[in-house]
């Protein structure tokens, strides 16, 4: 994948600064991190559709997760004249800073995930705290049916202090969970770091401490497969045909390796959501619309995007695979993966 | 023609053959991308890499007493989410910066001491020391950036002009052209030397090699906690995450200017010239569009270079003093 990556952004770039000197529209593309295989699909999304529908091109500079290195980003991206720039910041503040230098250059910017306080441009918005108050539910409902004499204690891997995280994606999912059983405690939230290792190494210990943990979720999907990992290194992390016998993981992204625990009935990941083609869409739309002047640039408009909610109970294999077709160009066969 | 001005002398000298990689780059990315060779690049890349600059040019002085610091990071997170914070409590900007370099200051007091009072390694005290500061930056703030209170001019340290030149431009220019002249004019830049070419020579020959060593720890905090507080005016708040790597960053564009880890040698020159490499490097994959995992990539290989570089340096002078007539052991 990151092969396939590296050539497709090598070559997008090379091609996009050729395209500079002709009219052909260019933007650039700041994703949070490509160390991420949802942040990888989305700048193939973004380049795919910019060429496909406006015969753009696309210039990605990645954001490293960082302010400084995002907002040098976008510094960069208005030194080379794009006609827009599409940013998924990690910090608000550095948000409202990236805009204010792009609109100072007359460059539309959308924002996506972290918006600006400033709210002068318009946002791409995943709609995930819907999906993670949704699988806050489901997960709390199929605990309580296979275990009703044990009470849920829930523990949260996050990305430490993301204050949009809390607000998109683990305080909805509390909510959810608690909708179904009030009386539900978070007996542990700690920094996955966004990352598989460290969020098993952290959930071995999380479990140790407290073993009556049940219900776990993750802000992303690879701090859920840590969880997992860490789970079934104790001897737990499983479910008796898609009945819960340990323990419950929900997760965020919804990419290929989630969907094969996902759907596997045996394994106790059984929940996430994500989408990443209409965000990668909605992203390219928008800026092409205000490099045409069909849109003012610095008025604040929320644009909705869907973030499916995919659990093992209530979404069909092919609907899997189809998801992850259309978000991920997943190319392989997810049934077959799970027989093998 | 006397030596210095032998054709050969030049290319000897590492600071001229880093030189002319400087050129060579930036005559390479000006004919391959269109937009590389402006001065607004310029001015972009000097105005994100200042605190970097900065730090670094006072960094060398350190680094020639045989002695590093890896807390460098933790020192400009905790300082630009201190100085955010005290701005967004209503201090005065000035103010702000004072107190905050002050608390920037604990950080090179406490690594002189560790390296000095009792003799642990760099690494290990500034090792500490960077895991300390950087869970205090986090702690201060409760692990969200400080952006909200903050007063209108909260920025303008970074946005704004002198003699047409932005601001942070202005401020590392003057602060290498300081540690320049110290290094290069002053006693502490030949004690530093001394220091580093040998610790018990230097204490023999009277040099106060604990308050030499502790001053520079100090001064590097200060520009560390400058570079904070440059870096939360920069981008609008003060953020614990920023800069993961800055430390990194410092040390490669060390030792790629000629200074090596064991201290002994080394010019601010150098740095300041291999610190543009680096960040010249960095600007024209960026518009060449090259995946920052290959960047990660060269800047590793760059490293490891420097280091290779360093050696046959020390080597041939070695074999020079080896060789010369009257050379006895």
């Amino acid at each position: 994948m990151k092969k396939l990556l590296t050539t497709a952004v090598v070559a997008a770039g090379l091609t996009a600064t050729a395209a500079m000197a002709d009219d052909v529209l260019v933007l650039g593309k700041i994703p949070y991190t490509l160390e991420h295989s949802y942040h990888q699909s989305i700048v193939e999304m973004f380049a795919d559709h910019a060429d496909k529908y406006y015969g753009a091109k696309t210039i990605v500079v990645d954001g490293q997760a960082n302010s400084d290195t995002t907002l040098s980003a976008v510094e960069n991206l208005i030194a080379q004249g794009v006609d827009g720039i599409a940013l998924h910041s990690p910090d608000i503040g550095m948000t409202a800073a990236a805009v204010a230098k792009a609109h100072a250059a007359g460059i539309p910017i959308t924002t996506t995930l972290i918006y600006p306080e400033t709210k002068n441009a318009p946002h791409i918005a995943p709609q995930e705290a819907l999906s993670s108050h949704r699988e806050g539910v489901v997960a709390a409902e199929k605990w309580i049916a296979a275990n009703p004499d044990k009470p849920i204690e829930i523990a949260i891997l996050d990305f430490g202090g993301f204050e949009q995280v809390v607000h998109l994606r683990t305080g909805p999912f509390v909510a959810g969970v608690k909708s179904i059983a009030p009386d539900a405690k978070v007996v542990a939230q700690q920094n996955g770091f966004g990352n598989t290792v460290k969020s098993m190494e952290i959930m071995l210990d999380i479990l140790q401490a407290n073993p009556g943990v049940n219900i776990i979720f993750g802000g992303n999907d690879d701090m859920a497969l840590g969880a997992l990992a860490a789970a079934e290194q104790l001897g737990r992390g499983k479910m008796d045909n898609g009945v819960p016998l340990t323990e419950i993981i929900a997760g965020v992204d919804g990419g290929e390796n989630a969907m094969i625990k996902i759907f596997d009935p045996n394994s106790s990941f059984k929940l996430t959501q994500g989408q990443v083609r209409d965000n990668a869409r909605a992203e390219v739309d928008t800026l092409v619309a205000m490099a045409r002047g069909e849109l003012a640039i610095d008025a604040w408009m929320e644009i909705p995007t869907l973030s499916q909610e995919i659990d093992y109970w209530n979404t069909t294999l092919a609907g899997a695979q189809r998801f992850l077709q259309e978000n991920f160009k997943f190319e392989g066969n997810l049934a077959e993966l799970l027989a093998n | 023609m006397g030596p210095k001005s032998n054709p050969m002398s030049l290319v000897k000298n590492q600071n001229f053959v880093l030189l002319l990689i400087f050129v060579a780059l930036n005559v390479y990315f000006a004919t391959t991308t269109q937009s590389y060779f402006q001065l607004g690049n310029y001015f972009n890349m000097l105005t994100q890499n200042a605190a970097l600059l900065l730090t670094a040019a006072a960094a060398t002085l350190l680094m020639k007493t045989g002695n590093f610091d890896l807390s460098t990071t933790a020192n400009l997170a905790f300082s630009g989410v201190l100085y955010a914070l005290l701005a967004s409590w209503g201090l005065p900007l000035t103010l702000a910066a004072v107190i905050t370099l002050c608390a920037g200051i604990c950080f090179g007091a406490i690594n002189g001491l560790l390296v000095t009072r009792y003799d642990i390694s760099p690494f290990i005290a500034t090792l500490g020391m960077m895991c300390i500061g950087g869970g205090a930056a986090l702690l201060i703030c409760g692990g969200q950036s400080v952006r909200t209170g903050l007063p209108d001019n909260f920025s303008s340290l970074m946005q704004t002009d002198i003699f047409g030149l932005p601001t942070p431009i202005v401020i590392s220019f003057v602060g290498i052209t300081v540690f320049w002249v110290a290094a290069n004019y002053s006693l502490i830049g030949k004690y530093a030397m001394a220091i580093g070419s040998n610790k018990n020579a230097a204490a023999l020959a009277g040099i106060n090699v604990d308050r030499v060593v502790m001053g520079l720890f100090v001064l590097v905090a200060i520009m560390a906690s400058l570079a904070g507080i440059m870096t939360a005016s920069r981008i609008g708040s003060g953020d614990p995450r920023v800069a993961e790597f800055f430390f990194m960053d410092v040390i490669v564009a060390i030792m790629l200017g000629g200074t090596p880890l064991t201290g002994g040698r080394g010019t601010v020159i150098g740095t300041v010239i291999a610190a543009m490499i680096v960040i010249v490097i960095g600007n024209g994959l960026n518009m060449l569009g090259i995946l920052v995992f290959w960047q990660t990539v060269i800047k590793g290989v760059i490293l490891i270079m420097a280091v290779t570089i360093n050696e046959k340096f020390t080597f041939s002078r070695l074999s020079e003093k080896m060789s010369a007539p009257g050379f006895s052991q």
